[in-house]
């Protein structure tokens, strides 16, 4: 069998993650113009550490550990010093407890599919109204699929936060998502 | 659980983060309460929806992604190319600098022996290994020169020395570089001691030798292979012995082959 060269293994490990990888930097960074830059510098950052990586260890949870803390210093470049940590309320863990538009919510869950299939930029953009550790472990979580261990892990944090920030980032889209339905008239058509 | 306590798990749930028994508990009340699992199909539904709007790039972002990608791996490929240049140019200079001063210390260091003195060292070799035997096994220098008589074409005699700190073995006849030799081997105080006698006219055969003799009355030669060679030209015969012992000593010997010759 051939041997591979460390160049080689690394981005046969780095192909599965790459569009990941561009995703979260893209909704993460603060200036769109940095997302070349830094996930130049993470991913070659994790080059250069490859011999570190445990042959056999998450890869997914280890390059996103390099491109987070890259962002975080793109970030700080700009004044925009958040860190992924944010003090809230850990006790509040499901959805319907910090959620303050309920009964629009509830109109929406009656036929969901009714406001989904009217949906267009506008709810795109509400990401980024989360704050920036939010918007992080919503991303993880449920685009990139990484598990609340793995997400404390490549942020740093502890496992009960990544819990609560969740929670938090959950309700926020969902009280976007009211406001959107309102916008368009949704409850309203639905009046009628 | 009731209804409540179910509900208050909704992500954890839908993130498969739950316990194993918690899941379970869930489960079953989802399976009897018809509220709840309509609610929990809803909120995968919402979530299911909102990851693919947030997943979802424009075409001209992939372009602009796989520009981005290119750019990085022909990043790492420099880096990797310049990692290996750095690394050459850190080790080749100073193997290369090793190489070049230790090939130019060997040949500087290298014994360049006397051809005469290799040959007869060959040959000593081969008596100490028991490897060459004498012909004739005598104390007696007479023995030896009866045992000679006739078989050279020169004139033999034997160095004087002292009987007290050499001993005559034996003798026999043998060939250096395809010269006839008279070869005598002694014992010189425990130590093997070859002593090679043969007609000028032969020194022709070992060139270096014969140069060195023209200036020098005696030549030496030494560490070759742990031992030490002496020579000396005298009365039509070139005599040379070579031993473990020390060249002063092998030095008088052979004076005295010198002082016998006269």
């Amino acid at each position: 069998m051939a041997r591979h060269s460390k160049e080689t293994t690394f981005l046969e490990l780095l192909e599965p993650h790459r569009r990941s990888l561009y995703r979260f930097c893209r909704n993460i960074i603060w200036d769109k113009n940095d997302v070349e830059d830094a996930l130049q510098t993470a991913i070659l950052s994790a080059y250069k550490s490859f011999d570190t990586f445990q042959k056999g260890g998450n890869f997914k949870a280890w390059i996103f550990k390099f491109l987070v803390n890259t962002i975080y210093n793109f970030n700080k470049k700009h004044g925009r010093e958040d860190t992924f940590e944010t003090r809230l309320d850990c006790d509040e863990l499901g959805i319907l407890e910090v959620f303050e538009k309920e009964s629009m919510y509830q109109e929406i869950l009656k036929d969901p599919d009714r406001l989904l299939e009217k949906v267009d930029e506008r709810v795109k953009r509400s990401l980024f109204r989360l704050s920036l550790s939010e918007r992080a472990v919503f991303l993880l979580r449920s685009i990139e699929g990484l598990s609340y261990k793995e997400i404390a892990e490549v942020l740093q944090i502890p496992v009960g936060t990544v819990m609560s920030q969740l929670s938090r980032a959950r309700a926020r889209l969902r009280e976007f998502l009211c406001d959107y339905a309102k916008e368009i008239g949704f409850f309203a058509d639905r009046n009628d | 659980m009731n209804c409540n306590e179910v509900r208050q798990f909704i992500n954890l749930f839908l993130d498969s983060e739950l316990d194993a028994r918690s899941t379970l508990e869930v489960s079953e009340h989802l399976s009897a309460c018809e509220s709840c699992s309509r609610r929990f199909t809803q909120e995968r539904k919402i979530e299911g929806a909102l990851t693919s709007i947030f997943s979802q790039e424009a075409p001209s972002t992939e372009d602009e992604e796989e520009r981005v990608w290119k750019s990085i791996f022909s990043r790492i490929r420099m880096y990797e190319k310049r990692r290996n240049r750095g690394l050459y140019m850190k080790y080749s200079i100073p193997i290369a600098v090793g190489i070049s001063a230790f090939v130019l210390i060997t040949i500087f260091n290298y014994p360049r022996h006397i051809d005469l003195a290799l040959e007869a060292n060959r040959c000593h070799t081969e008596y100490v290994e028991n490897e060459l035997s004498p012909n004739i096994e005598t104390f007696s220098e007479e023995a030896v020169l009866g045992y000679f008589s006739g078989k050279l074409d020169f004139n033999l005699c034997l160095p004087k020395i002292s009987r007290k700190e050499i001993k005559l073995v034996g003798a026999r006849s043998c060939y250096l570089k395809k010269v006839h030799v008279a070869y005598l081997m002694y014992n010189y105080s425990g130590v093997p001691l070859s002593l090679f006698i043969f007609r000028d006219e032969d020194l022709k055969k070992f060139p270096s030798a014969e140069k060195e003799l023209k200036t020098h009355k005696i030549i030496e030669d030494k560490g070759i292979r742990g031992n030490n060679f002496v020579a000396v030209k005298t009365n039509g015969a070139v005599a040379c012995a070579v031993s473990e012992v020390d060249l002063p000593s092998l030095k008088r010997i052979i004076k005295g082959f010198e002082e016998r010759g006269k």
